[in-house]
């Protein structure tokens, strides 16, 4: 059973890609990959990753450890179960600072106040003493985010970090990692299944399903002009203004179990557009012009 | 300046919720009383005793009066006073059993609940064997090849301690290993050992904590049982369990020789388990505010 069959994508310096898909389609695990936390039984089968040039895939696992956390650092879904509930977040920022800048307790410990100040956190001194849980979520959330980039990493992947979160805070949220990005220059591999997000942070998007990626564009092109069927799907649902009086629209049935794949395109069942071929024939990632890549047979 | 008023206010929080907690169960705080007096008794020992443990033959098996609140014994040694120095000997066996029994169980526990796999095999089998045989006897077998004495009795019954740790360590650390912030941690590259001790260790200490108290109420026991059958403590060492067994010829007569340690055996253990009784509920998460 293969979680994810057939991904590939690129990020460029300072580039925020967003990965969109249902859940279930392999999003998070494929951001697991990249850092290879992939817990047994699970195991990469094949393939390549490639940072900053060289396949970490080959790498051992002290290499790993001086990358997670440092050049490439993870944001999880859940603030709240992310943090370990027994130490202070002074004592988690610093312990990540201490192991990979190798710095004294006491500059770590300037480092952290100028670090949570840097993402908003209120009372700063004070709250290097307090415990996850009492903060609120909207601020654990900006703890992690202080975590992750404390080390000055040249990926930050966020797994659905405001999931969680009420709208306005999420919106602080999204400011604040824009604010970041800007200041520190980090590309960022932005996992999600909210499209408004998307369109307001990344650059590019890759659109993931059962496993695939199946359309690939810069975000305006893949707004604008939707080429694959899921994808079209997937924005004609999205509620409008003048949209209010009608039902909302839904793509039929649903995601496949990944034990169960249908044959051919994945996608075939629930196509609008599906036709012979496409039960038959998984359709290959082609490059539609310059930075758009489709994988369908019925859209050439 | 400000923080520290606050951390202070903070600790003084907690303690007076633990203490309205204690106050709700009058029985914990018997126990804590208890321990604490027991700790304080040990401790200054040498002061309260009111005459050194040394035979005086004129005064043997007098009963319980104004100068002797506990009576003399076959000796003539005042067994107020032998009580008295005897709970240093119980409180340190105690004490160095327990740590034993830690130092050797909860590392293992830990590395087994982590790691899984073959290793988890291994030493769970292990612990099987150990618990699979009746403590008092492999206490009996371990003090009849090595010979008895209060440093082998100390080590026979951590050896019949350590498994309990080691199995309740391995419970909580199969719980807490599959937590998101471990893998929060993982993501952040902490190598195993460094989420092995400072993960997942300060996240089962609770019931550690528990475990550990009640233990040393039973060491204690295990000692005075070992003790009264001769294979712990040997004369004049003052340990109760060996007064008991001393005494016990003299009954029903000469009744204070025996009767006094057997109370103090019992208040102490009785003690340390209502102290762990209450502790329990303390650390309980769901009695939290």
């Amino acid at each position: 059973m293969k979680a994810v069959d057939g991904v590939t994508f690129q990020i460029g310096k300072r580039e925020t890609l967003g990965l969109i898909g249902e859940t279930g389609s392999g999003k998070s695990v494929t951001a697991l990959s990249v850092m290879r936390l992939i817990k047994d039984p699970g195991r990469i089968v094949g393939g390549k990753v490639m940072f900053e040039g060289e396949n970490i895939l080959d790498k051992d696992d002290a290499f790993m450890r001086g990358i997670r956390g440092r050049r490439i650092a993870m944001m999880f879904q859940e603030p709240t179960t992310s943090l370990n509930p027994v130490f202070t977040i002074g004592q988690q920022i610093t312990d990540i600072t201490r192991w990979h800048l190798k710095m004294t307790l006491k500059n770590a410990i300037s480092d952290a106040i100028k670090k949570f100040e840097t993402v908003g956190l209120s009372d700063v001194k004070r709250r290097l003493k307090q415990y996850p849980h009492e903060l609120s979520g909207g601020m654990q959330q900006r703890v992690m985010i202080a975590m992750g980039i404390s080390c000055g990493p040249s990926l930050l992947i966020a797994d659905e970090p405001t999931t969680s979160l009420d709208v306005t805070i999420q919106s602080q949220i999204l400011g604040l990692i824009r604010e970041l990005r800007k200041r520190i220059g980090t590309s960022i591999l932005y996992i999600t299944h909210n499209l408004g997000v998307v369109a307001e942070l990344c650059d590019r998007v890759a659109v993931m399903y059962a496993g695939k990626i199946v359309e690939s564009a810069p975000v305006m092109d893949l707004f604008g002009d939707p080429r694959h069927p899921y994808t079209q799907g997937l924005l004609a649902s999205l509620p409008h203004y003048s949209t209010r009086t009608e039902r909302l629209r839904t793509i039929g049935g649903s995601v496949p179990d990944m034990i169960d794949i249908p044959s051919g395109c994945r996608f075939h069942p629930r196509c609008p557009r599906a036709k012979e071929i496409c039960i038959h024939s998984e359709p290959e990632l082609l490059q539609l012009d310059e930075q758009h890549i489709l994988a369908c047979h019925q859209c050439k | 300046m400000n923080s520290k008023i606050v951390r202070i206010q903070q600790k003084m929080a907690v303690l007076g919720y633990a203490a309205h907690l204690l106050r709700r169960s009058p029985l914990s705080l018997l126990g804590m009383v208890i321990v604490l007096g027991l700790v304080l008794i040990g401790t200054l020992a040498p002061l309260i005793a009111p005459y050194p443990d040394v035979p005086y033959p004129s005064i043997r098996l007098n009963p319980p009066s104004q100068n002797h609140i506990f009576g003399t014994d076959e000796m003539g040694r005042d067994i107020f006073g032998r009580i008295v120095y005897g709970s240093q000997v119980s409180l340190t066996v105690g004490i160095i059993v327990v740590l034993i029994a830690m130092s050797v169980g909860i590392p293992l526990g830990l590395t087994s609940g982590f790691l899984g796999g073959k290793v988890d095999g291994f030493i769970m089998r292990v612990t099987d064997i150990f618990l699979s045989i009746p403590p008092l006897l492999l206490a009996m077998l371990i003090l009849a090849t090595s010979g008895p004495s209060i440093p082998n009795m100390m080590a026979a019954i951590a050896i019949t301690m350590w498994p309990a740790h080691a199995r309740l360590v391995r419970g909580n650390t199969l719980a807490i290993k599959e937590q998101s912030y471990i893998e929060a941690a993982r993501a952040f590259s902490a190598s195993t050992t460094r989420i092995i001790f400072r993960h997942i260790l300060p996240n089962c200490l609770s019931p550690i904590i528990v475990q550990t108290t009640f233990d040393v109420g039973n060491a204690i026991l295990w000692a005075s049982a070992l003790g009264f059958l001769g294979l712990g403590a040997r004369p004049p060492t003052p340990e109760w369990g060996l007064m008991i067994a001393t005494g016990r010829i003299y009954m029903p007569i000469w009744w204070w020789c025996a009767t006094f340690p057997g109370i103090a055996i019992f208040l102490t253990v009785l003690g340390f388990n209502l102290f762990g009784d209450g502790l329990r509920d303390i650390l309980d998460p769901r009695t939290r505010r």
